[in-house]
């Protein structure tokens, strides 16, 4: 799972506990368990007490859960730290016979923004590769002149630039997001 | 919401990874008979333990933490904001849009290329765009005058961008305010 999604999943997780946790404390509080709940102390119910009577190997299970969570952490962490979305060196399709073919995303994305910033009507061009080496994908935002005839670039970019970067990478069905924009 | 949850992610993972680490440090000390080392759990405990659940004090923290989880999971949930509208495209590989902004940019100078119109104002929402041109002429009966030209021009150029599912459009001249 990608990061990003991993910690929407994540903090939906945590809100979702603390929501319960919450209602619960409010209905409990107000006797929604039964005045009798409500008038007990925090402690005086059935898990406290099996806790307290088995509380050798229930701390010895939670100091064990507290230790893979703190080592799950780390890898998390690690993880919001160093890591991108970027796509690595991408190995071209072809015979291996004579050796293979690698394709650095920046030597493609580079080509690609200087072919584009070329066009009549362009004012930027930025791209990158994102994902998986094996199956990557181009994100492409082109930044046009207010007046320029953004369906005749549309189609250009399309049909020329597009066309040239699925054919660089052997992958005619290569997914590309293109955003055009426009400047002020 | 997606930048955002990058620190509080991190903040959660760091709060989490410092119990697991407090909760191991305490169970070992206590499995030593030591003294609480990082956090006072016995005072905690006691105050459980004589503490009612129909006390204000719980009612408040409850109230306190439904709240953070609901915001918390409104945020998460709530559908991220659209900022470009996409582009009739004749292949599914691509997914070419035009970005709101760039949308709002192409009906200004549409707007704009209307002599007499000295500037526009374009908001784009989801579903809808509304124009405001600003003539250079005062009075509504000569800023009515330029409402069919600018209207034009800018249904025009947003017909033209061939948008998978255009926007509403409304369009207005404002007068030259002084």
């Amino acid at each position: 799972m990608h990061a990003d999604r991993f910690n929407r999943f994540a903090l939906i997780l945590f809100g979702l506990l603390l929501a319960v946790a919450g209602a619960a404390g409010l209905v409990a509080s107000a006797g929604g368990f039964g005045h009798r709940f409500a008038s007990h102390t925090l402690f005086a119910n059935q898990v406290s007490s099996y806790i307290g009577t088995n509380g050798t190997w229930v701390w010895a299970v939670a100091a064990a859960v507290g230790a893979v969570l703190a080592l799950a952490v780390v890898r998390w962490i690690l993880v919001l730290l160093i890591s991108t979305d970027r796509a690595g060196t991408i190995t071209l399709p072809g015979g291996r016979e004579h050796g293979v073919t690698q394709l650095q995303p920046t030597a493609l994305t580079g080509a690609l923004t200087r072919e584009i910033q070329a066009y009549h009507g362009v004012a930027s061009a930025k791209g990158r590769l994102i994902g998986d080496a094996a199956s990557p994908r181009l994100v492409l935002t082109v930044t046009a002149a207010p007046t320029t005839d953004l369906p005749t670039l549309h189609h250009r970019l399309h049909d020329q630039a597009l066309a040239h970067a699925r054919q660089a990478l052997g992958n005619t069905s290569l997914p590309i997001q293109l955003d055009l924009d426009v400047s002020r | 919401m997606r930048l955002l949850n990058r620190p509080l992610a991190l903040l959660l993972a760091a709060a989490l990874g410092a119990v697991g680490v407090i909760v191991i440090v305490e169970v070992v000390a206590a499995a030593l008979n030591v003294r609480p080392i990082v956090v006072p759990w016995p005072t905690w405990y006691h105050w459980a333990a004589r503490t009612r659940w129909d006390r204000t004090v719980i009612k408040v923290w409850s109230a306190v933490l439904l709240a953070a989880g609901v915001i918390l999971l409104a945020a998460e949930l709530k559908p991220p904001r659209a900022t470009r509208l996409p582009l009739d495209v004749s292949d599914d590989a691509t997914d070419a849009a035009l970005t709101n902004s760039g949308l709002a940019g192409t009906l200004r100078a549409a707007a704009t290329s209307i002599d007499g119109i000295t500037a526009a104002d374009v908001v784009v929402r989801r579903h809808r765009v509304h124009v405001t041109a600003r003539c250079a002429a005062r009075g509504r009966t000569a800023a009515s005058a330029f409402h069919d030209p600018v209207s034009q021009a800018v249904r025009g150029r947003l017909d033209s961008l061939e948008l998978r599912r255009p926007p509403r459009l409304t369009t207005r001249v404002a007068p030259r305010s002084r």
